[in-house]
């Protein structure tokens, strides 16, 4: 939001929709909205011919209404009637069938940002922020009401992100898991002297007499389901009792294989 | 209709607002299965006398997010006897169960065994990772890489589960 200084005697701010002189001899006279918007347009196109729909656009149709083209002419004569008050006049031309501009011995300057002006700043941000002088041939500017709009669409967009966020970690953090409890375990390769790639759970007693009795106990009562030379990883298992054996038996390493395992037990009673 | 067109960007915020948690209600139902563990197995149990059973089968245990899941294990057992003799009974049973976390544990209680057609193995035969409906099993669950798990216990692995995540994967661990 910004105010102006036209002709050095009259202040324009178009948050306030307000137009006064700048020394608070003349009682302020406020604009519609819709006519402060057009008057902005035109204060920000630096003398340059804005058309009937450009005001159009920027007065209403951005802001979801559509009214007819004779509302441009109503807020040009009510801008016309409220500079007229505050005691200066024809400083909107029309151009025929084209649209209004600025006129063009007019000189504007551009107060600033009333929303980042520092307490006490009379002229709300300082004359030395931006000095709009009109010069016939200047581009026309980006109106400041695009760079706040811009600003609610990303809040908006911040919103719906967050929402949809939390709307799904909501949902999630409903439901029960099993693995919600699960502990890491990694297995410990235990040096053997055949072609097996052999490990062993942590904590499992990994003396050689006992992982020879557990590769023993595999070779000697080997799956009767599946042979066990195709499968290259063994990874033995404990339990409580000595004459239990536990294997998984798999053909790719556990940590990457994704099927291909079994689970083999043997209950030895007869030891 | 001036009001209907006033009203038209607050209709589409709220819905928009809405809309996730829809999706993440049906998405996330606690109806959906979370995890599944599939398991094939072989037990050797010999005995004093020389006898054996050896039993081969297959289980697979299916997890809903609402603490529900469902079980099934088919196979069979062999019985060899004294005298040479063999004896063979086929399992095939669909289990219900209910799980929930208790501590580091996973608590599972059986609620409802059902035996299938072609079930031949009697009820007093013992049958693997099988416990008695009513009765509290707490198991530790081990992970052993990104997509393998196991159920065991005393820090010990039994029972190797390569299972499937499906939609809710994100979430588990």
């Amino acid at each position: 939001m910004a105010r102006y200084l036209i002709a050095g005697v009259m202040l324009f701010d178009d948050e306030l929709y307000e137009v006064s002189g700048a020394d608070d001899l003349v009682q302020s006279v406020v604009l519609g909205a819709a006519a402060s918007r057009c008057f902005s347009t035109l204060l920000e196109a630096h003398g340059a011919i804005v058309t009937k729909k450009e005001l159009l656009h920027a007065g209403w149709e951005r802001y979801g209404q559509q009214v007819s083209a004779n509302s441009v002419n109503q807020s040009i004569a009510q801008i016309r009637r409220c500079l007229s008050t505050v005691g200066h006049c024809d400083y909107v031309v029309t151009v025929p069938r084209i649209g209004y501009k600025i006129s063009d011995a007019l000189s504007i300057e551009k107060l600033g940002d009333c929303a980042q002006a520092a307490p006490g700043d009379a002229l709300c941000g300082g004359r030395d922020i931006a000095s709009l002088s009109v010069m016939p041939g200047d581009q026309v500017a980006v109106p400041a009401g695009n760079k706040y709009s811009r600003r609610k669409f990303l809040l908006l967009a911040g919103l719906l992100l967050f929402n949809t966020c939390l709307a799904f970690g909501w949902q999630t953090m409903r439901l029960s898991s099993p693995l919600s409890s699960a502990i890491q375990l990694s297995y410990l390769p235990v040096p053997v002297d055949h072609d097996l790639h052999v490990f062993s759970a942590p904590g499992l007693n990994t003396s050689p007499e006992r992982v020879n009795a557990h590769l023993l106990k595999l070779k000697g009562k080997p799956p009767a389901f599946t042979s066990l030379a195709s499968y290259g990883y063994v990874y033995m298992n404990g339990a409580l009792r000595d004459d239990v054996y536990g294997y998984f038996l798999c053909r790719e390493p556990i940590e990457v294989s994704v099927s291909g395992c079994i689970s083999y037990f043997v209950v030895d009673g007869s030891e | 209709m001036a009001v209907a067109k006033s009203n038209a960007p607050g209709v589409m915020y709220i819905a928009l607002m809405v809309l996730p948690w829809l999706i993440a209600t049906w998405l996330y139902s606690a109806d959906r299965v979370v995890w599944e563990c599939h398991l094939d197995f072989e037990m050797l149990v010999i005995s004093s006398d020389q006898t054996a059973e050896r039993t081969l089968g297959s289980y697979s245990q299916f997890f809903y997010g609402s603490n529900l899941g469902f079980a099934r294990i088919s196979g069979r057992k062999v019985l060899d006897l004294k005298n040479d003799q063999v004896e063979v009974h086929n399992f095939h049973r669909f289990i219900d169960f209910k799980y929930v976390q208790a501590g580091p544990y996973l608590k599972n209680k059986v609620t409802k065994v059902t035996r299938l057609h072609g079930d031949t193995l009697n009820e007093d035969q013992e049958l693997a990772f099988m416990s008695v409906p009513g009765e509290d099993v707490y198991l530790q669950v081990l992970k052993l890489g990104p997509n393998t798990y196991s159920f065991g216990r005393l820090g010990m692995p039994r029972q190797i589960c390569q299972g499937r995540q499906g939609w809710l994967m994100p979430r588990l661990r």
